[in-house]
């Protein structure tokens, strides 16, 4: 978590913690907790089905076999079959590929947005003069941007530029913005307040130094432990944006939208079509949740010894 | 000799919700090139607001309402953000209490420091390690080389205060604002932190204000007193003339409260009565707790006015007291 320009060249320096020694921290840490090395696990196996998903699948997943609509989980089909003949094991490890892009692209891409923004509106809050323009300008914005509807936003994004991933991400990661930024403009209003953030102005910081080098790394906490959720949330509402023809198009195996399609077949006893890819989301989200928590201890330097 | 520091009639007010409350009540205190000033009073007094006035340091609901500090002759209080900058840190430095608390927990001592040297000069990234190593030596920390990848919960707090010290005097520091410097550090370690921040003063020619709670302290480490009171310096004098005759009430009773400590006596000196909010009413502050006030004290604000050459004291009484004709 420090100054990432600064530390290569302490641990050069100083030697204790040269590259090597870092990764032995790490692995000792890891052993440590059962769960992050659980969530490590799924996170590896979903980014490696993500790369190689489509291809290691027993049958294309986007083609309909003829002739075994709706099929019960068997030996040649593990999960079954959906009702237009569709293998649900190669399209559940076949998903990854689109559902992490587009979690993990709007997720970064909020976090990101949104903690700088956050940084900025809330170490300004209250100053005198632009700053203050400037913080009470993010938050109104941010009002506005969650007072908007999402789907509204989506359709209107994809009526405006055609349906696409793309658009998918821009629509998610422009909800999220809002969440990162007002979880870490609250820490920074706490962060701000503590003294050494005054003893780094004494030292004659420039205040965009002091917010970004010594209050912005303190206060990122709430936000990184934000991203996980985000990211179950994210596929989530791929989902639901699949769902009213603002999202991926249909056949493209993605969970969220293989639910969708398997919604109906459950009421009729066909459980396997929306069960499967549940699980496989809920396990993902799971995973994700982990790793976040783990990473949110490592990060702080206290916890991690 | 020339002022190095001239604070001028230095009002300062809390803002907050429920009112504004003055801290600062006219403060003037001046420093020499070189000296030593201890700043003593109680919890409230007004001393760690008024060192953050020194720097500009205060934010609002923090208001600077009147005065000026001269430093070699420019004011600094008239700079803008970008002028004290240069200041901060270069030419005027601050120590604090709770050492620890004003390290960031997040990076290493070696970043912290290699941070200050490079806010005001363009020393290359490795040099500055190695004078950061240097810097930790010199402020006694042993295998100074690893403490530098050290974080502060890792160090002791005399420690993190050798570290803040170290940072402190990173530039060539012209004046050391040090506040409370062993606030929460138990005796021996205090000893030390004062004797090596009283030698690297000396060595380097800073000039030195202490800020302490204990008499004792500045006695011993500083060659002038000014005693605070209720938002105001109360008395000013060098350490020798303060001991031998002290002119305010309010300094003897601390004189005795510190000396009463010190020869084991059962502690007679306590000053009765509360500390009051600074200028609650006309007249002397401290008439509700002073023996020897009478009726002017009460509605007429006594002002710093010297008695002798370097020795000023705010009291109607002031020459009688220091005479020691009035038990005070």
């Amino acid at each position: 978590m420090s100054d990432p320009a600064l530390s290569p060249t302490v641990a050069a320096l100083a030697g204790p913690r040269t590259p090597p020694r870092a990764l032995r921290a790490f692995i000792g840490f890891a052993r440590k907790r059962p769960s992050f090395l659980i969530g490590l696990a799924i996170v590896v196996i979903t980014l490696f089905l993500a790369v190689f998903g489509p291809v290691v699948a027993p049958y294309p997943p986007e083609r309909a076999l003829p002739g075994v609509g709706l099929r019960p989980p068997s030996i040649e089909h593990w999960m079954g079959t959906d009702a237009a003949g569709m293998d649900i094991f190669s399209r559940v490890i076949a998903a990854p590929r689109i559902d992490l892009t587009i979690a993990l692209a709007s997720s970064l891409i909020a976090f990101v947005l949104g903690v700088v923004l956050g940084v900025v509106s809330g170490f300004f809050a209250g100053a005198p003069g632009l700053g203050r323009f400037l913080s009470e300008g993010i938050m109104r914005s941010a009002d506005i941007l969650q007072a908007f509807p999402i789907f509204i936003f989506a359709l209107a994004l994809v009526g405006f530029r055609g349906p696409g991933v793309e658009n998918v991400i821009a629509a998610l990661a422009f909800l999220n913005i809002p969440y990162f930024l007002r979880v870490t403009r609250g820490s920074v209003l706490q962060v701000r307040e503590r003294p050494f953030v005054e003893a780094a102005r004494c030292a004659g910081n420039s205040e965009l130094r002091v917010a970004f080098v010594h209050v912005m790394p303190n206060a990122l906490t709430p936000a990184l432990a934000n991203i996980s959720p985000g990211i179950g949330f994210a596929i989530l509402l791929t989902a639901a944006l699949s769902f009213v023809g603002a999202g991926v198009p249909k056949p493209t195996p993605e969970w969220g939208s293989m639910i969708s399609i398997g919604a109906p077949n459950m009421m009729t006893g066909q459980w396997w079509t929306a069960f499967f890819p549940g699980v496989a989301l809920g396990i993902t989200v799971l995973g994700y949740a982990l790793v976040g928590d783990g990473l949110r201890d490592y990060l702080d330097p206290v916890k991690r010894s | 000799m020339a002022s190095l520091l001239e604070v001028q009639d230095l009002h300062a007010a809390h803002e907050g919700e429920s009112g504004r409350v003055p801290v600062l009540n006219g403060v003037d205190v001046g420093l020499e090139a070189g000296q030593t000033l201890g700043i003593v009073g109680e919890s409230g007094s007004g001393k760690t607001v008024l060192v953050r006035a020194m720097l500009g340091l205060l934010r609002p609901p923090w208001r600077i309402e009147r005065g000026r500090v001269l430093f070699d002759g420019q004011d600094l209080l008239a700079k803008s953000e970008d002028e004290l900058r240069l200041v901060r840190g270069r030419v005027i430095a601050l120590t604090t209490p709770e050492p620890r608390k004003h390290l960031n927990p997040l990076l290493r001592v070696g970043d912290q420091i290699v941070n200050v040297l490079r806010a005001h000069s363009d020393i290359a990234r490795g040099a500055a390690y190695a004078r950061a190593e240097e810097l930790l030596s010199a402020v006694g920390i042993p295998d100074p080389k690893r403490r530098l990848a050290s974080y502060p919960h890792e160090l002791s707090g005399g420690m993190c205060q050798r570290v803040i010290i170290a940072m402190a005097l990173a530039h060539s520091t012209r004046l050391l604002l040090a506040d409370e410097p062993t606030a929460g550090l138990d005796v021996t370690i205090s000893r030390q932190i004062l004797d090596l921040m009283h030698d690297l003063v000396r060595n380097s020619r800073t000039s030195l204000i202490l800020v302490s709670r204990d008499l004792g302290v500045v006695a011993h480490y500083c060659e002038r007193v000014a005693v605070m009171y209720a938002g105001r310096i109360v008395e000013t004098a060098s350490v020798p003339t303060f001991f031998a005759g002290a002119a305010h009430p309010y300094s003897r009773h601390l004189i005795r409260a510190a000396t009463a400590a010190r020869d084991a006596r059962p502690l007679q000196a306590t000053v009765a009565g509360e500390s009051v909010a600074p200028a609650s009413a006309a007249g002397c502050a401290y008439a509700t707790r002073c023996p020897v006030a009478f009726a002017r004290c009460r509605s007429e604000q006594p002002l710093l006015e010297p008695l002798l050459e370097g020795h000023a004291a705010s009291c109607f009484r002031k020459a009688e007291v220091a005479a020691g004709r009035i038990g005070a």
